[in-house]
């Protein structure tokens, strides 16, 4: 393997690491369960990780300056790491939102990330790893929060993404379907065939 | 410090919004065919719409496949086997008006045409002026709007300006103001097709473009040119795009691949329809109307056919004409459709001997392999018939 | 200040010179000595409870509960026999007796310190018992409570297992009867319900002295009473219906792909448990919780195939759906041909399955503001910006490289 590549991946894994501070328990049990599988991606992955403990003391994990790609991104959502932290699930499945009382306020948070951190303790699925880039590209991770039965962009009370990110995500899906990486279905539309045919040709049409 | 940044931020959406600009005005590779005279008289002749119609086929499950929908829910109910009866016709209605082919027209021009001119209105205003008729229920080339120039000319709209102002007033679902993204630039474009989403690119060409516009025209073409040569002809089967495909490749003589694919699935008669369709269009001198009546005699049209099949759950109740069924269902053929099989073989054969076929070869021996299997079918056949003791009508 | 000092001093002198006689290791003991104490008298187990009981009052008032509550700690876990502070050799204890031919004797062995920080660490671990996080997903209905959580399959049946199942607690209570000798006896009261999340499932109250045991038993007990339910297309019921037990009515109501459990949340768990996941159930009457479960298992039960509804009423059963543009598909035919003419009087599907009871619709009510003179102005002032969000998203959409 080159060696850029190694250098990215255990950078993956390190980010993994540090926001899996923010994920749930579960998640990491699993990681580590999985970690002792031993076939061969996963291994290089926790051969990252091994690397990743000197590093996570440098940078701070709740720091989101930095501008990932969106190829990196999408080679991340295919990589053994990310299947490690997420498994089969969608993103969000996992995600439970905190909130006093019997009932969730209507609306999420209006932003988890404030002056280029992390501003709260349970960011939503998409803020708190930041190897999940939402672009027009990255069809992978959109239709995760596509109903595949209506169609539309699932609502911010189901998948629990903040209010900006949310709308960051309709930006992307419209993008995406626009610019033809995500199909959909378009309405039928009927033609009246004297319209361009005229009257007389009714008869043959 | 903020000040700069923001200048800096209005400074990239200006190159981009200049990108933008690039882009819209860079159209797409134009198509190496297009129809060169006007093909309308051709395509609304009523054979050819017979025929077209026949090569589309219908498949029901193809036709109402599962869509996205706002409310998904299902509707169970209590029906009488004459509701059923008639509810089974109704859908095979909808699924032929489900499969309406798009017109085919010529590309229409854009030509000025001046109402008046009044020199005493030049510079009223700095901005032109447009006028829409909105009366309710007109169509959308009934439509007028005119417009008002700075220099006081008052003239019809071009045809960009009256589809802008119709899809202002009276949108439709889909359209969108703007050319979308997957149109316009050559690498998305080709991203789709690669990816073989034909159907869906069509689809959305339809809505977008109206018959006589040249994208609508240049899109089409690049997308069957693409077709006949990825060869992936079954995705358009049972849609409406299907007909207008037939109807390009065999205007601009290239049905060979469409054939081979034909007949590769067993779709003998629609191949002799395409064929006599390349025929009827080039004006060739030779006789098909026989073998067409001849087949029409053998085989039913594929609405026909749809229908039957619905119908077929009332049959299972009544178990009198149980072997001979069972045998038709395990052969998949009939002995119509054996005979239907050797009339159309005659023709195609006749056709591949003939000067028009360009791929000879491929033709031949996808023509020997179907015939091996047909016999073998038939021998099958036979042999059940006589185990049964069904006796041969 | 002198005199104090000498004062302290002579005491520690003849506290010394006590000593010297109470502790003579080299001279026999004259006086007599009574070594008792409460804390060599006294079982461990009593005098553990000397520090960490509560009182009689205090537990009425529910003290000793909680996080804060002390709890024993086993000072005999982590200690050996024959290891203790001096690290000694003793031949036949700890160690052989010989090693080869030479005899081992009595010795010192090096200093380890590891050991008895170990011990202590054992200990301090010990004694404040802290509950495992849970995964927001495994949480049950409310807090840290049972009702709602997975207490994992049922176990073992002689190297049987039932790794595809899982149990989920409804109902953990306190239960009182009265004994002729004992007076108020308690116990616990837990119904579970356990499935394989593929039609098969079955539920079971069990009462029991202790949490742990009544949890295990009707567990096992559950799985000892599996019903098989037939899904519709692996996912729902096949057709609205109605269901009662005593005073508790469900309605529950067959629904497309996609639609969710909407109902109680102890329906809810049992749909999760036997693989229902499109649901929406509707319950009038008493909402008690052992009849909600019998209801609906009763009603799951009672469902009929479309083919038997079909030849109940001699009547075709389609279902068309939208999302396949009203696509009919033929569910159930009746075996023998209905009479030629029409005059069967067809039926309404749903009043059917319903057995003729009608949903008791509520009409909304709409809230008290909307009459208000302020409510209207609100509405007017947001009137301008109703599209807003839209047209920033539309400009923000063609923004794009």
């Amino acid at each position: 393997m080159l060696p850029i590549v190694r250098v990215l991946y255990s950078g993956l894994a390190s980010a993994t690491r540090s926001s899996r501070g923010a994920l749930h328990t579960a998640s990491v049990v699993r990681c580590k369960a999985e970690a002792e599988a031993t076939d061969e991606k996963s291994s290089e992955a926790t051969e990252g990780e091994g690397d990743g403990d000197q590093v996570s003391s440098g940078p701070d994990p709740k720091d989101r300056t930095k501008n990932i790609p969106v190829e990196t991104s999408m080679r991340y959502l295919k990589s053994a790491a990310y299947k490690q932290t997420y498994g089969e699930d969608f993103v969000w499945t996992q995600y439970r939102r905190n909130h006093k009382g019997m009932f969730a306020p209507r609306k999420t948070r209006k932003t988890c990330i404030r002056q280029g951190r992390i501003a709260t303790g349970n960011p939503c699925p998409i803020c708190r790893d930041e190897y999940l880039v939402l672009d027009y590209r990255n069809t992978e991770l959109l239709e995760q929060f596509i109903s595949p039965h209506s169609g539309d962009v699932l609502s911010y009370s189901q998948t629990g993404l903040c209010q900006k990110t949310h709308f960051r995500l309709m930006v992307a899906v419209q993008q995406a379907r626009d610019s033809g990486f995500l199909t959909y279905d378009v309405p039928f539309r009927e033609y009246d065939y004297n319209e361009y045919y005229g009257q007389n040709e009714k008869q043959k049409a | 410090m903020h000040l700069l940044r923001q200048l800096r931020q209005v400074n990239g959406l200006r190159s981009l919004r200049q990108a933008t600009r690039q882009v819209a005005t860079g159209p797409t590779k134009p198509a190496t065919l297009q129809y060169e005279r006007d093909p309308q008289p051709l395509f609304t002749d009523a054979e050819t719409q017979r025929l077209l119609q026949s090569m589309t086929q219908l498949n029901l499950d193809r036709v109402f496949r599962k869509r996205t929908v706002p409310d998904n829910s299902v509707e169970t109910k209590f029906m009488t086997d004459e509701q059923l009866d008639s509810e089974f016709q109704q859908m095979v209605e909808r699924a032929k008006q489900r499969l309406q082919m798009p017109p085919i027209v010529t590309i229409k021009k854009d030509e000025e045409r001046i109402i008046a001119k009044d020199p005493a209105l030049k510079d009223f205003a700095s901005t032109k002026y447009v006028f829409t008729d909105i009366t309710f229920g007109l169509r959308q080339s009934e439509r007028k709007v005119v417009v008002r120039e700075t220099d006081g000319t008052l003239a019809y709209a071009t045809l960009e300006t009256t589809k802008r102002m119709n899809q202002l007033y009276f949108p439709l679902e889909g359209r969108q103001s703007y050319n979308p993204r997957m149109f316009l630039l050559e690498e998305l474009f080709a991203k789709c097709l690669a990816e073989h989403k034909y159907e869906f690119v069509l689809d959305r060409l339809l809505v977008q473009y109206e018959p006589h516009e040249p994208e609508f025209h240049n899109i089409s073409a690049r997308v069957f040119e693409h077709l006949n040569e990825s060869k992936q002809f079954d995705l358009l089967r049972s849609t409406r795009h299907f007909g207008p495909m037939a109807f390009f490749y065999a205007w601009h003589r290239c049905i060979d691949d469409l054939l081979y694919d034909m007949i590769r699935r067993d779709y003998l008669s629609n191949a002799v329809e395409l064929i006599a369709l390349s025929y009827k269009i080039h004006k060739v001198p030779v006789e098909y109307l026989p073998t067409l009546a001849q087949l029409d005699a053998l085989q039913i049209t594929p609405a026909q056919r749809a229908l039957a099949e619905l119908r077929s759950v009332f049959r299972n109740r009544e178990e009198n004409q149980g072997i001979e069924q069972e045998i038709h269902t395990a052969i998949g053929k009939t002995e119509q459709d054996f005979a239907a099989d050797e009339v159309s073989l005659k023709f195609i054969e006749q056709y591949i001997a003939s000067e028009h076929a360009l791929k000879k070869v491929q033709l031949e021996l996808a023509v020997q392999t179907l015939k091996e299997v047909n016999r073998e079918k038939l021998l099958l056949f036979q042999g059940l018939k006589k185990a049964h003791g069904v006796q041969a009508s | 200040m002198a005199r104090l000092l000498f004062q302290t001093l002579s005491l520690s002198i003849l506290k010394n010179d006590k000593i010297w006689l109470v502790h003579p290791t080299h001279m026999l003991p004259y006086t007599s000595l009574r070594n008792t104490s409460f804390f060599n008298r006294l079982p461990a187990e009593d005098i553990w409870r000397g520090v960490t009981a509560v009182s009689n009052a205090g537990k009425k008032r529910g003290r000793g509960k909680g996080s804060g509550k002390k709890v024993a700690k086993d000072l005999n876990r982590g200690q050996t026999i024959g290891f203790g502070k001096k690290s000694c050799l003793w031949p036949g204890l700890n160690s052989p007796v010989f090693r080869g031919n030479e005899l081992i004797h009595q010795q010192k062995t090096v200093e380890g310190t590891d050991r008895e920080y170990g011990i202590n660490k054992l200990r301090d671990s010990m004694g404040n018992f802290r509950l495992m996080k849970l995964n927001p997903i495994d949480r049950g209905w409310s807090g840290s409570k049972m009702p709602g959580r997975s207490i994992g399959p049922p176990d073992t049946v002689s190297e049987e297992e039932f790794t595809s199942f899982d149990t989920r607690v409804l109902e953990n209570k306190i239960v009182f009867i009265m004994k002729g000798n004992m007076g108020r006896k308690r116990r616990y009261s837990v119904l579970s319900v356990t499935g394989n999340g593929n039609g098969l499932a079955g539920f079971a109250t069990v009462k029991a002295p202790e949490v742990r045991t009544a949890l295990r038993m009707s567990k096992n007990r559950a799985a000892q009473k599996l019903i098989n339910i037939s899904l519709c297309e692996n996912r729902t019921i096949y057709h609205d219906f109605f269901t009662a037990f005593g005073k508790t009515k469900i309605y529950c109501f067959q629904k497309p792909d996609g639609y969710g459990l909407i109902c109680h949340r102890a329906i809810k768990t049992i749909c999760k448990v036997i693989g229902i996941k499109d649901l929406h159930a509707k319950i009038e009457g008493s909402t008690n919780l052992q009849h909600i479960v019998k209801a609906f298992f009763i009603g799951l039960m009672r469902q009929k195939s479309f083919q038997n509804i079909a030849t109940e009423t001699d009547l075709n059963i389609v279902q068309q759906q939208k999302s396949k543009i009203g696509y009919t598909e033929v569910k159930g035919i009746p075996l023998s041909k209905p009479a030629p003419f029409s005059n069967i009087q067809v039926i309404d599907y749903m009043h059917y399955t319903l057995g003729n009871k009608i949903v008791l619709k509520k009409k909304e009510v709409s809230p008290f503001y909307i009459y208000t003179k302020g409510h209207e102005l609100k509405q007017i002032k947001n009137e301008r910006f109703r599209n807003q969000i839209n047209v920033r998203l539309n400009k923000l959409v063609k923004l794009y490289v």
